[in-house]
């Protein structure tokens, strides 16, 4: 038991970076980028590459993914995303999870249904605890992880770009007004979140398989994150993967693993039921 | 000049219907096949949008109702040798009851926006992980439809698809007067103002939350009937194949780019997407290609024309049916 809540303690602190990027996207722009998830996916695929052909570690591959992410979402913002800002919520979602499909199936063209995982020393290393076993790139993840998402946390709070980017969040016209260029600051929102998914990527592909659905039960659990910890709120994410990683993990062991995902969407529902701002969330 | 137009849409109805009468006697069998998807989902898109796009209350769990229709065909037929009919129905009141059970749950919470829309997601998530739990009905491998001999009793036709054909014409032609006669009911017009603004409705006297419900539970209903087809069509079923997230989203894809709360959106839409996308996998290849190219094609309707392709169909048609009459004088 101790062991189950450990190694999901672990996993929610990386679902909580997983999540993160595409909070910050839904509280600045109120846009869900279901599209998030197919990122990741690709960000786990350049990491798999790196190392399979050129020998890269994989926690190096961060530091390509993270200005290689932040272009892609930069520019899927001006180009696309800009323009989907007038329409329906619900257009916006079915819009890109259109785009979602377009790079899930790309990659199931070039890559195949093939399952891929990194094998190296470091990824096969586990390390022994007071008679827990710890899978040494899952400590790591999770270590990470939570880093990233402090110095989100900070970059927000504590720099000028921060400071634009939560007026635009709280009022669009008045941070305009303020002399903000609003569509910049969307377009670095969006950089940043889904550079957020490319290091997610790095981290989730030293100890989880690659393949080209992987992104799908992925977005799930981040819309479900989002919404137990709080929409919006950056160290909500976080309450939200533990809580989400907690409940799958210690349930998939009391109940059988093949009903972890109906049990986050049960805790998910209640959390709706009891308390719809988020555990964690101010409301929004 | 209103009353001309309608009448000519209804002369352009019954055009589109004598054609699709007639189509199988020119068509090869794939085509056949081609135009039984199309059929199946603009049913399905035109059942969703029933209860979703004109309450603007936006499932993306339709797939739960889906599978509960080809579920409850599929093990009646199996274990109790009851006709898919009777099944179907039986399926439709499942439906509606887990549908009301949905429409509650979300309604009561006060569930709006994309909280709703996760909230069915999640919903329909649950139904999926029980069925895969449950070993009755075949738990994660599903139910495989023994073959028996072309029978409209038994809801199967192996030497021909034109069975299926037929009767998924008739379902649709079913569903769009049906749609027909509630929007222009007074069901439909509490449906339409609950979409356009809910606190307005309730200070007229609408109860909006009954009238939310009604609405899921009888789009419930009709998307089971689709289930019921497409289980007697294919011949098997699985929790993964008839209610994952993805059947939800191809379910209401087709509403989406042809145009939600219109008549003619859905149909349009599934019309634009599935010969694509049948096409795309059965003469371009690579798999995954198919889904690519819906994918582009639902963000550029997306982009650039959000409200759906129908407007624009609408508007070229009664430009060509203002145009005819003088072609006709001269």
């Amino acid at each position: 038991m101790a062991q189950v809540i450990v190694s999901s303690i672990l996993l929610g602190g990386i679902y909580a970076l997983v999540a993160v990027g595409f909070n910050l996207i839904y509280g600045v722009m109120d846009v869900i980028n279901c599209a998030q998830a197919d990122m990741m996916m690709i960000a786990m695929y350049v990491t798999y590459w790196s190392f399979a052909l050129y020998g890269v570690h994989p926690l190096l591959a961060i530091f390509i993914n993270i200005p290689l992410f932040f272009t892609i979402g930069f520019f899927a913002q001006k180009l696309i995303i800009d323009r989907l800002l007038g329409a329906p919520q619900f257009i916006q979602a079915v819009a890109t999870i259109g785009m979602g499909y377009v790079i899930q199936n790309m990659a199931l063209l070039v890559w195949k249904e093939d399952y891929r995982m990194i094998l190296n020393p470091y990824t096969e290393s586990t390390l022994r605890f007071t008679g827990i076993n710890l899978s040494v790139p899952l400590l790591v993840s999770y270590i990470g992880s939570l880093a990233v998402v402090a110095a989100l946390y900070v970059f927000l709070k504590k720099t000028d770009l921060g400071v634009a980017i939560r007026a635009t969040s709280e009022s669009r016209e008045a941070a305009a007004l303020m002399g903000i260029n609003v569509k910049r600051v969307y377009a670095i929102v969006f950089g940043v979140g889904v550079a957020c998914a490319g290091i997610a990527g790095a981290f989730i592909s030293t100890f989880y398989y690659t393949y080209p659905m992987v992104g799908t039960a992925f977005l799930l659990k981040m819309f479900v994150v989002v919404v137990v910890g709080g929409c919006g709120d950056v160290l909500a994410s976080v309450a939200g993967g533990l809580t989400i990683g907690l409940a799958e993990g210690v349930g998939a062991f009391l109940l059988g693993p093949s009903w972890k995902e109906a049990i986050y969407q049960s805790v998910f529902l209640l959390v709706l039921a009891l308390r719809p701002q988020g555990i964690f969330g101010g409301g929004k | 000049m209103v009353a001309f137009q309608m009448s000519q849409r209804r002369l352009l109805f019954i055009i589109l219907v004598a054609v699709a009468l007639l189509l199988p006697a020119v068509v090869t069998p794939f085509i056949l096949h081609v135009a039984i998807m199309v059929g199946l989902f603009a049913y399905l898109g035109s059942a969703w949008n029933l209860g979703c796009g004109y309450t603007g209350k936006l499932s993306w769990g339709h797939s739960a109702f889906m599978g509960l229709g080809a579920y409850a065909s599929t093990a009646l037929y199996m274990f109790y040798a009851v006709t898919p009919w009777i099944g179907a129905i039986a399926g439709m009141i499942i439906a509606a009851a887990f549908g009301t059970l949905v429409g509650v749950i979300c309604f009561r919470l006060g569930l709006k926006g994309h909280y709703f829309v996760i909230a069915t997601i999640a919903l329909a998530e649950i139904l999926r992980v029980t069925f895969i739990n449950w070993p009755v009905v075949g738990g994660a491998w599903g139910l495989l439809m023994p073959i028996v001999r072309d029978s409209l009793y038994y809801f199967q036709f192996h030497s021909s698809r034109l069975g299926y054909y037929y009767i998924i014409l008739a379902m649709l032609v079913a569903i769009l007067y049906l749609e027909r006669r509630i929007i222009k009911s007074k069901l439909g017009y509490y449906f339409i103002a609950i979409k356009d603004d809910e606190d307005m409705a309730e200070s007229l006297g609408i109860n909006a939350f009954k009238y939310k419900v009604i609405a899921t539970a009888i789009s419930a209903a009709l998307t089971a009937f689709g289930g019921t087809f497409y289980a007697q069509y294919v011949l098997y079923i699985s929790p993964d194949t008839v209610m994952a997230v993805g059947v939800s989203t191809e379910i209401l894809m087709g509403a989406v780019v042809g145009g939600m709360a219109t008549i003619g959106g859905p149909v349009v839409g599934a019309a634009i997407i599935h010969p694509i996308m049948e096409l795309t996998r059965a003469y371009v290849g690579g798999r995954g290609l198919d889904y690519v190219v819906a994918g582009l094609l639902t963000v550029g309707v997306a982009v650039l024309r959000p409200h759906g392709v129908i407007g624009w169909v609408e508007k070229t048609f009664d430009a060509f049916a203002s145009y005819l009459p003088e072609v006709a004088r001269s």
